[in-house]
């Protein structure tokens, strides 16, 4: 599963390069997220969801970052 | 995936972020490539808002100089560059607002010779002219060369919009107007006042349908022609369809070649 970090970036930048990332993918596969906690956590995976896609997972890696799994649906 | 530097990604984002749109769209945009006819008031929004969008390569087409009386619609030129050439001062005015595009400049009027050659490497055309020769001497060579056409035309409040994608099926200007009107019946462009904005909204929309078309959503105006009426403020739809009489398109071509007008009026 291919992993983006989007650590580096503020909203919606975040979500910006995290989309960049899933437009590689096809219908079906997984994405893993590595996020800041907080506002980017929030903000990118709702924007996801409102997209279509499907966040399958989330883990805590500690108390800054999240990986975050999203599915492409669309 | 288009690999995107963090400029052209923090640039073009909000464009990325658009549902359907994304960085697959704004890839085409860049990979685009659209000659523009006129830096005058509709060329200057519709070039704004063009390299702006990231149109990777823009052709200017105009051999006018800039005038006081032009800076009242003609946003891409400042007072500075009165007495200048307009492709030349527009192609400044672009390259500072987004260094990333090709701006090409053409400082010639395009003429009946000139224009198979200007065309031929782009992949489509704006034509911010607004005088009938052009207009239907874009039409024609648009139509020879297969390029997608995005006419406009202004008039006081008024003005008018449409596209021609010219794959073969649709209709041409000639459909519409298959003559230019005899020059008694052409307002001179001195008679044509013109509220500034008004221009601005029609070469805004002329930009909108090109980036539509080339990001591929949306719907386009082919075979429909969108009436502004910018003093009571609407708009109105008309259809048309390709007219089988039609000199140019038509099933017995009259015209075969791309042929010049002389234009009335050398103001825009
Ligand atoms: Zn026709």
């Amino acid at each position: 599963m291919p992993t983006i970090d989007v650590t580096d970036q503020v909203c919606p930048l975040s979500f910006v390069k995290a989309k960049l990332a899933m437009e590689d993918l096809a219908i079906g596969e997984r994405l893993e997220v590595r996020l800041r906690a907080g506002e980017a956590l929030a903000n990118v995976t709702r924007s996801f969801e409102m997209e279509g896609q499907r966040v399958v997972g989330r883990e805590q890696e500690s108390p800054e970052v999240w990986r975050v799994v999203v599915e492409r649906q669309v | 995936m288009p690999q995107f530097t963090q400029e052209q990604m923090e640039r073009y984002s909000r464009h990325i972020l658009i549902p359907g749109f994304g960085g697959v769209g704004q890839q085409r945009l860049l990979d685009a490539k659209v000659l523009v006819l006129g830096a005058g008031g509709l060329g200057s929004p519709a070039l704004l808002y063009l390299a702006a969008a990231g149109i990777g390569t823009i052709g200017i087409v105009d051999g006018d100089c800039v005038d006081l009386s032009n800076l009242q619609r003609q946003i891409i030129h400042r007072t500075a560059d009165i007495g200048r050439p307009k492709a030349l001062s527009a192609q400044e005015t672009l390259t500072a607002l987004n260094p990333g595009v090709r701006i090409i400049v053409h400082s010639e009027r395009m003429t009946g010779e000139n224009a198979a050659a200007l065309i031929a490497p782009y992949d489509a055309v704006v034509d911010g002219t607004d005088n009938f020769p052009t207009r239907f001497l874009a039409n024609d060579a648009c139509f020879f060369a297969r390029r997608p056409l995005f006419t406009a035309a202004v008039f006081r409040f008024e003005g008018q919009l449409t596209s021609f994608l010219m794959q073969g099926s649709g209709p041409c200007y000639r459909c519409l107007f298959p003559e230019p009107p005899p020059p008694g019946l052409i307002p001179t462009c001195q008679e044509a006042g013109i509220l500034g904005s008004v221009t601005g909204v029609l070469g805004t929309l002329l930009a909108t349908e090109v980036i539509k078309h080339f990001a591929q959503t949306g719907e386009g105006l082919e075979g429909t022609l969108l009436l502004c009426d910018l003093l009571t403020a609407t708009f109105r739809r008309v259809r048309f369809k390709r007219n089988p009489a039609c000199p140019l398109c038509g099933d017995a071509p009259a015209i075969t070649r791309v042929t010049g007008h002389s234009p009335v009026c050398g103001t825009r």
